[in-house]
């Protein structure tokens, strides 16, 4: 019934279409980028820097010669990848976490929930860079850091669905039947959150996709030579001049990568859900 | 007779309601002369603040009138140009609300709503706006009318607000005021406080006045004639004495058995059976009033009654009308 | 209301404080060390250094004496450059603040006017071609659409300069910032004109619009009285986006070279110069707090019903 919908949607709804389109493209160069791409990002060409695109390098080559193309092409696999791993660790934690505050309830509960407030109200990015000055710089730190200031959202959903259950399922059969939390949790109070966190997932992924790059962008993500767009077009910023080519293809990348994913998403709701239309 | 001042002829409103056009004002007419008192009663549904908005051709999508004249002070109404539209609105004809708390915008304070309508409508200075603000409160009843100038509706009861409302309808100098059931929202004894003010200020100044209410009792104690409202058109309409007194249509009949009657307080309120038309159902054919008829003939059920005007200044539509007084049983009609 | 707000400001600025400090400290990587390396110190120097920067005491009184000292707008010396922070401060907030000021600003003369036509013309082209731009907006980052206008502004053009902050308070000053106004505002737009298109969705369709137009106002008037209203969840998004205006900030400051915080930040970072990252997150927890109570006194103003 579902599916069905989305497909009759995709044929006629041209933005969500063409969105879509976008997001498995750059989901298929993620997965198979090192095949796709013709050249070894790191591989050096000594004499070929700074040359414009042309036939042989697509987007033209950086200080050391390197296939910008090629390049792009492998630093997909990090900007998705790190956008992955934040939303993972954020709806694990925020699941869990929403969990024990619904369960325990009362004082503690308010505590949680309080806690989560700040963190929520912390920007993601600043929280990274706190992260970063305390653990130095990586993808590792950054991504903890963005999840856990995402992680209240999730938490949020699975909390007051962890509180409805309790009041009805768990404390009138299943503890009688002697089930446990986690018995409860998983089929109770997760399958009636699931499409809640799927649209919150949706939404940090877009952000965190924006906040690595950022955090990359700044020198505090990933780190060179690890091709990632963030630190490409760090890179770039120190031969614009010379070489636009290098700052602009990373950019549109990124934009690209987000506007696709932002209309996919609003499209999709707007036909899934008949009170997103007005 | 002269020109009337506000003269009505087939108004019809229609209204979209779930992919099908409902008539919530079908084929009205009616005039108001100068200074005279008009009120118009029915159930809530039977098409009264379409009515209010609809002479003030104010009408919201998914609503648009359709069809009809309304012509006031020589000037037609639906085919004014917006800046004119606005001199008549709040101009000529100004409209009370029913619930005075939602029409007082709420981030304003009293003084400057006051103040802003009276700038619109008459070219004054600020201070001289000010002047008769105080003035107007202090004429609709409201103790130290400075001070609450400053007032935020929200700072004010609900009589209160309703008495800003009648001032801010009055503001512009109206020579015809329409009030749209303006004592639903207050309790009773603020009801009758507010009535005895709009019968002090309809009289002081000489307006004309469509009182629109749900309330029988209401319209009869201060309007000279009654237009019976069901279902978006008028059933029945006369001088006040003689519809209240002698009722020709099985509606007005109900409405009246309904009404709390001076002698004899009923409580609970009795209620007609059956509700109005709804707007989602499938139109009803004929008389509109006949699924709900005690008197209810097969031609109702087939044709629109036409208007039977038997005796000057009573005219009904029914094919199957209470006796005439003399003859009759109805309710309040006196014995021969 | 505003006084007890002030008095609930003191203990979450201490906490954050606390957090900040303790985070800063209790991880491995002694500043000394990390300052040392590379080059050989001797032991005796690094106990000096230790003892100057207090780190030879308990965490307690490193806290105790860096807040007595921050209260009074000491927040100690740089490990890196030896200059007090609170000069450094001096240094780069001024002109931080002037491209967040003038951001929020452009942003707001940009998101007025589209959010209020959006509403009164919703569902029609214009409005969609409104939301569309929003999505849009959205949807390019900041430091992306900064070397991009520089790009096309800087360099093909040649109309903006590219870097720097420029000098005095005329023109040159004025092309230094308007790019990075015009970036930092672009980015803010689309979450304040969304929420004052729904908000002036909502009150349009009040009966005291109704009302305001059947006394005869203006269309102008008419709007103005339901624009206040519709303006109060917009000043509540602008506490929310205030996190994201300092980050916006932060990378505008880094794109353009413009010497403010945000470099500060990154450069202090990276060189694990702890004085100086603990006094710039503890003045962003201070603003950001600032931020909701002022948002607080501004919807208060604009709607008497606003409470709480």
């Amino acid at each position: 019934m579902r599916t069905a919908a989305v497909l009759s949607a995709l044929r006629r709804d041209p933005a969500l279409a063409i969105s879509a389109g976008l997001v498995v493209i750059f989901v298929i160069i993620a997965v198979f980028g090192p095949w796709i791409a013709p050249q070894d990002p790191n591989q050096i060409n000594p004499g070929s820097n700074y040359l414009p695109p042309s036939g042989d390098f697509w987007f033209g080559t950086d200080r050391s010669g390197r296939d910008l193309f090629s390049r792009l092409i492998v630093g997909t696999r990090m900007a998705l990848l790190g956008a992955f791993a934040v939303v993972v660790i954020d709806v694990g934690l925020g699941t869990v976490y929403g969990l024990i505050a619904g369960y325990i309830g009362g004082r503690v509960d308010n505590i949680m929930m309080r806690i989560g407030d700040i963190l929520l109200s912390f920007p993601a990015l600043i929280m990274g860079v706190l992260f970063v000055a305390i653990f130095g710089p990586g993808l590792i730190p950054v991504v903890v850091g963005l999840a856990l200031v995402y992680m209240p959202t999730a938490a949020r959903v699975v909390r007051s669905q962890a509180r409805i259950q309790t009041k009805e399922q768990y404390v009138e059969a299943g503890r009688l039947l002697g089930y446990s939390p986690l018995r409860i949790a998983l089929r109770h109070v997760l399958p009636n959150c699931l499409s809640q966190i799927i649209v919150q997932a949706s939404i940090v992924l877009a952000y965190a996709v924006v906040d690595l790059a950022a955090l990359s962008f700044l020198g505090l993500g990933v780190q060179p030579p690890t091709p990632d767009w963030g630190n490409m077009l760090a890179e770039a910023q120190k031969s614009m001049l010379l070489a636009p080519w290098l700052a602009i293809f990373p950019a549109l990348a990124i934009i690209i990568l987000v506007l696709a994913w932002n209309v996919f998403g609003a499209r999709l709701r707007y036909h899934l859900d008949p009170t997103e239309r007005r | 007779m002269s020109d009337p001042l506000l003269n009505v002829e087939g108004l019809t409103t229609v209204y979209r309601v779930g992919g099908r056009e409902f008539a919530a004002l079908n084929d009205v007419s009616l005039t108001c002369q100068a200074g005279e008192r008009l009120g118009v009663v029915g159930e809530s549904g039977s098409g009264k603040s379409v009515l209010a908005l609809s002479l003030l051709n104010i009408i919201r999508a998914p609503g648009r009138i359709t069809a009809g004249r309304v012509v006031f002070a020589d000037q037609d109404i639906l085919h004014l140009r917006r800046r004119e539209l606005r001199r008549v609105r709040g101009g000529g004809m100004s409209l009370i609300f029913q619930d005075a708390a939602a029409s007082l915008t709420p981030v304003y304070p009293v003084g400057v709503q006051l103040g802003e309508i009276i700038r619109t409508h008459l070219s004054v200075t600020r201070a001289e706006a000010a002047r008769q603000s105080v003035q107007l409160l202090g004429q609709v009843g409201i103790p130290e009318p400075e001070r609450r100038l400053r007032a935020f509706p929200s700072e004010l009861s609900g009589g209160m607000k309703q008495r800003v409302a009648i001032a801010m309808a009055l503001a512009s100098e109206p020579s015809l005021l329409i009030a749209d059931d303006p004592t639903s929202a207050v309790d009773v004894t603020i009801q009758a406080q507010i009535l005895e003010l709009l019968r002090h200020l309809v009289d002081e100044r000489q307006l004309a006045l469509i009182y629109i209410s749900h309330d029988f009792r209401v319209v009869s104690t201060i309007c000279e004639r009654l237009l019976i409202l069901y279902a978006g058109g008028i059933v029945e309409q006369g001088d006040a004495p003689s519809v209240f007194n002698a009722p020709r249509h099985p509606y007005t009949d109900a409405l009246l058995a309904c009404s709390p009657s001076v002698e004899e307080y009923r409580f609970p309120f009795a209620t007609l059976p059956g509700n109005p038309p709804n707007p989602r159902d499938d139109p009803i054919v004929g008389c509109q009033f006949h699924p709900r008829c005690p008197r209810a003939l097969d031609v109702c059920a087939r044709e629109t009654p036409h208007e039977e005007s038997p005796t000057a200044g009573h005219s009904y539509r029914c094919w199957s009308p209470l006796d005439a007084p003399g003859r009759g049983s109805s309710a309040a009609a006196s014995a021969p | 209301m505003i006084a007890q707000r002030l008095i609930a400001f003191i203990p979450i600025i201490i906490a954050v404080s606390i957090l900040i400090f303790l985070a800063l400290r209790v991880v491995p990587g002694d500043p000394v060390t990390v300052l040392t390396a590379g080059s050989p110190v001797p032991a005796e120097v690094k106990e000096q250094l230790r003892r100057e920067f207090d780190l030879d005491k308990p965490l307690t009184v490193q806290f105790w004496n860096w807040a007595k000292n921050a209260v009074q707008g000491d927040f100690g010396i740089s490990l890196k450059t030896r200059e007090p922070v609170t000069e450094l401060l001096g240094e780069t907030l001024p002109i931080t603040l002037t491209i967040l000021i003038g951001g929020l600003i452009l942003s707001m003369l940009i998101s007025v006017p589209l959010g209020v036509i959006a509403a009164l013309r919703q569902g029609r082209l214009s409005d969609q071609l409104i939301i569309g731009a929003t999505l849009v907006t959205l949807s390019v980052p900041v430091f992306t659409a900064g070397i991009l206008a520089i790009i096309v502004f800087s360099f093909w053009l040649g109309w903006l300069p590219p870097f720097g902050r420029g000098e005095g308070f005329g023109w040159d000053r004025v092309s230094h910032l308007l790019m990075p106004w015009c970036v930092l505002g672009l980015a803010m737009t689309a979450a304040q004109t969304n929420t004052l298109r729904a908000g002036m969705i909502d009150v349009l369709n009040r009966e005291y619009i109704l009302a305001a137009e059947a006394r005869g106002l203006s269309p102008i008037a008419v709007i103005r009285h339901g624009f206040r209203t519709a303006m109060v969840p917009v000043v509540n998004i602008l506490g929310v986006q205030f996190g994201y205006m300092i980050v916006g900030t932060v990378l505008v400051d880094f794109v353009f070279g413009m010497g403010g915080i945000g470099q500060l930040l990154v450069d202090a970072v990276n060189q694990r110069d702890y004085p100086v990252v603990q006094a710039i997150l503890v003045c962003i927890a201070v603003a950001f707090t600032a931020t909701t109570l002022l948002v607080d006194i501004v919807a208060s103003r604009l709607d008497p019903r606003y409470a709480d």
